[in-house]
């Protein structure tokens, strides 16, 4: 369907400006194409052909229309004022839109290619056709093993051109999920770990849960979805009880930072003691406490046994017990480990022995050990993510992420980091995730995070952030072949992290609390009775 | 009603454009029943009638402009009488005093029983010609040729603006301000025109 003709060059050397006389269909974000020549190269050599060149549209502004002054009265329709002057009501407006060239798609190569030519004017503009758009968008067959339907394009009709990922490729490029609380973050990606737990990608998921909101997934057993030929997923809830640290798991530099303002000297003694130690897998705070050298202080001795008391009697360290990788990374299994009862310390703490261990298997994998726990790929999801690698301060765990977000992807580890401030997030963190679901992002401080740590999307992208309603994304990265906006699809299972409905608790609560019987009165307590027995004056 | 008994104001003598005339009044000398000052004043709606094709069709227009003219001006040597008693002793004396009015042509419609029909605000293709009459035109028929297609309609707005240059805000207003009294249903719509109208001239003088 023609849409415009292209009236010239755009501001830029990608830019080409269409006039539209259409005032509903083409958006912002929209995909509209044009047939030039381009020379490609193919089997019979170089040669010119006609393709089809994609761009998308990045702004409209109104070119013709009637004047405000025919608005002057709101009870009087512009257009009855101008049918009285002999202005033809119909075809008045008159759009100006600007598009950014994308390319034309390269079957071969499975990407765009852009050809780096402007239309001429009078070119014809067309719609991208919605099957075309499909197969374009990302590169992965629907049909295919390891495609996560995640929605559908915005602007375009319910169920009209739907948006298939390619799981094998944000899990190996690492995923951030960004937007605002309330719009939609943790519900799209409950939407991705239901499709990475469908039959025919049966991933190995770990979701860090800080607020408890991913338990609902627990009822996608049972869903004839997502069982095919006895293969149903398994869903591990892990609560803060089950979340235990063993302390030989602690490097030292770990447990450094859960004690309490140690001094050098303490340090020092430590660092002995921590060194002295052999390879023991149950350890105690008195084991290390044991280690610390003769020549040491007793008033060190002393300051340190207690920092380390304090530090380790916590409830997260524990002499032998440890969350079993086997038990919470399998094919085909999720496991969710709600924290929500844990201080941010300890949060960060079983995130860095956690990450820690599951990047040192899959290395130990890579290397060809067969004792290895994880001889397969694993996904993390890290809910809060600027939690575990915030921009200032410290946190045990922003190294660790940062390792294997910069190494993960040689030894098959997947990071999807998840936060509603961009702007906390650690900058190096963030440009790691190399693909991007971005939604309503409303502070300017979180936008402009989002633009310094997403290369791809551009500035027309960024400005839809804003007025982006919940479930309204835009999807970038090495994940798609553009950038586009989508609407994410309704979750299968429910979704677990409802805002309170504080008026009716309140009401609940006042009611239980009004239909309680009044305590129990002695009658010589009751207000106006005397004591008789006392004598009078 | 367009009818004989419609006053003649006056005849065409000359144009400046395919739609703007300058008719000449008709006086005493001219017509038994010549028009008074009132069937020639500024905003007078007048109409010629035209044979095209076989039928009749009427030309509105509107007087916009006036001017006077006196051939005798700057003749004032020695005479023999007093001006009024010029015909006394010349005899064969014509008074050339002359009353010419601007006309602008807004629109064009067929006659049916006397009545408006086919209107349209657009140019008339054939152009009037030399001796034309123009008729004043019924309040009645004013009203008729306003309203069509539904609505009041003011489709020659523009052409007046152009062919009235500084008089046509005023002329505009009053026909706007006549259409509001005669469409009481769409004043706000015209008020709106009339408003834009006010704004865009009077504010064009002041930033002048």
């Amino acid at each position: 369907m023609t849409v415009g003709i292209v009236s010239g060059p755009g501001e830029t050397a990608n830019e080409f400006v269409f006039v539209t006389p259409d005032s509903t269909e083409i958006k912002t974000g929209e995909f509209v194409y044009y047939r030039s020549k381009v020379t490609v190269e193919t089997e019979e050599g170089v040669v010119e052909e006609y393709r089809d060149i994609y761009a998308r549209v990045t702004g409209r502004e109104q070119e013709r229309g009637y004047p405000n002054q025919f608005m002057a009265n709101p009870d009087v329709a512009p257009d009855a004022v101008a049918s009285k002057l002999g202005i033809a009501s119909e075809g008045v407006d008159l759009y100006r839109v600007t598009a950014s060239i994308i390319g034309y798609f390269d079957r071969q190569m499975g990407d765009f290619a852009n050809p780096r030519v402007v239309p001429n004017p009078g070119k014809e503009v067309r719609m991208a056709d919605a099957d075309e758009l499909e197969s374009v968008l990302t590169d992965v067959d629907p049909a295919s093993e390891g495609s996560a339907h995640i929605g559908e394009l915005l602007h375009r009709d319910p169920g009209e051109v739907d948006v298939h990922l390619p799981v094998d490729s944000f899990a190996a490029t690492h995923l951030s999920i960004l937007a605002s609380t309330g719009s939609g973050k943790s519900y799209t990606a409950s939407v991705l770990i239901e499709e990475m737990m469908k039959p025919d990608s049966r991933a190995a998921v770990l979701v860090l849960d800080p607020h408890g909101e991913y338990g609902t997934l627990q009822q996608m057993q049972g869903i004839d979805e997502f069982e095919s030929g006895g293969y149903s997923p398994d869903v591990e809830i892990k609560g803060s009880d089950d979340l235990k640290i063993r302390i030989s798991e602690l490097s030292f530099t770990d447990l450094m930072s859960v004690l309490s303002n140690p001094s050098d000297a303490q340090e020092a003694a430590l660092r002995g003691a921590w060194n002295s130690l052999d390879d023991e897998i149950y350890l105690s705070a008195q084991n290390i406490i044991d280690q610390i050298g003769d020549d040491v202080n007793d008033s060190v001795v002393d300051a340190l046994e207690w920092r380390l008391r304090s530090a380790l009697g916590r409830d997260v360290f524990d002499e032998s017990q440890n969350v079993p990788l086997t038990d919470i990374l399998a094919p085909g299994q999720c496991s969710v480990l709600q924290m929500d009862g844990m201080g941010l310390i300890d949060q960060r703490m079983i995130a860095t022995v956690l990450l820690r261990r599951i990047n040192e298997e899959r290395m130990l994998h890579e290397k060809g050990d067969e004792d290895s726990d994880l001889d397969f790929p694993v996904f993390i999801l890290l809910e809060e993510g600027h939690r575990f690698a915030p921009a200032d301060g410290e946190a045990r765990s922003r190294g660790i992420l940062s390792t294997i977000l910069s190494e993960g992807r040689k030894f098959g580890i997947g990071v999807g980091i998840i936060s509603q401030r961009p702007s906390k997030i650690d900058d190096d963190v963030l440009s790691q995730c190399k693909s991007q679901v971005i939604m309503e992002i409303q502070n300017p401080n979180d936008q402009d995070a989002v633009k310094r740590g997403v290369e791809d999307v551009g500035e027309d992208l960024l400005s839809e952030l804003p007025g982006l309603t919940p479930g309204q994304a835009v999807i970038a990265g090495d994940t798609v072949n553009t950038p586009f906006m989508a609407d994410i699809r309704a979750r299968t299972t429910p979704h677990g992290a409802e805002s309170l409905d504080a008026t009716e608790e309140w009401s609940k609560a006042w009611q239980q609390r009004n239909s309680e019987p009044e305590g129990r009165r002695d009658a010589d307590d009751e207000e106006g009775i005397q004591n008789r027995d006392i004598p009078l004056d | 009603m367009v009818n004989k008994s419609n006053v003649e104001v006056g005849q065409v003598i000359r144009s400046n454009s395919h739609i703007d005339y300058v008719c000449e009044v008709y006086t005493d000398v001219d017509r038994k029943n010549s028009p008074g000052p009132k069937d020639y004043e500024f905003g007078q709606f007048v109409y010629a009638t035209k044979r095209v094709a076989g039928e009749a069709r009427v030309f509105v227009g509107v007087i916009y402009d006036t001017i006077l003219v006196d051939p005798e001006q700057g003749r004032s040597g020695p005479s023999l009488a007093q001006p009024d008693k010029q015909e006394v002793f010349n005899p064969s004396y014509v008074e050339e005093k002359q009353v010419l009015t601007g006309i602008v042509l807004l629109g064009h419609a067929g006659v049916e029983d006397g009545n408006l029909v086919d209107i349209s605000h657009t140019i008339p293709k054939q152009s009037l010609e030399i001796d034309d009459v123009f008729k004043k035109l019924s309040k009645k028929d004013f009203k008729g040729f306003h309203r069509f297609s539904g609505g009041v309609q003011l489709q020659y707005y523009q052409r007046v603006l152009d062919v009235a240059g500084g008089f046509a805000e005023d002329i505009l207003s009053q026909i706007l301000d006549r259409l509001k009294r005669s469409f009481g249903d769409e004043r706000e719509a015209l008020d709106v025109i009339q408003r834009n109208l006010e704004w865009e001239t009077k504010m064009r003088g002041v930033e002048r």
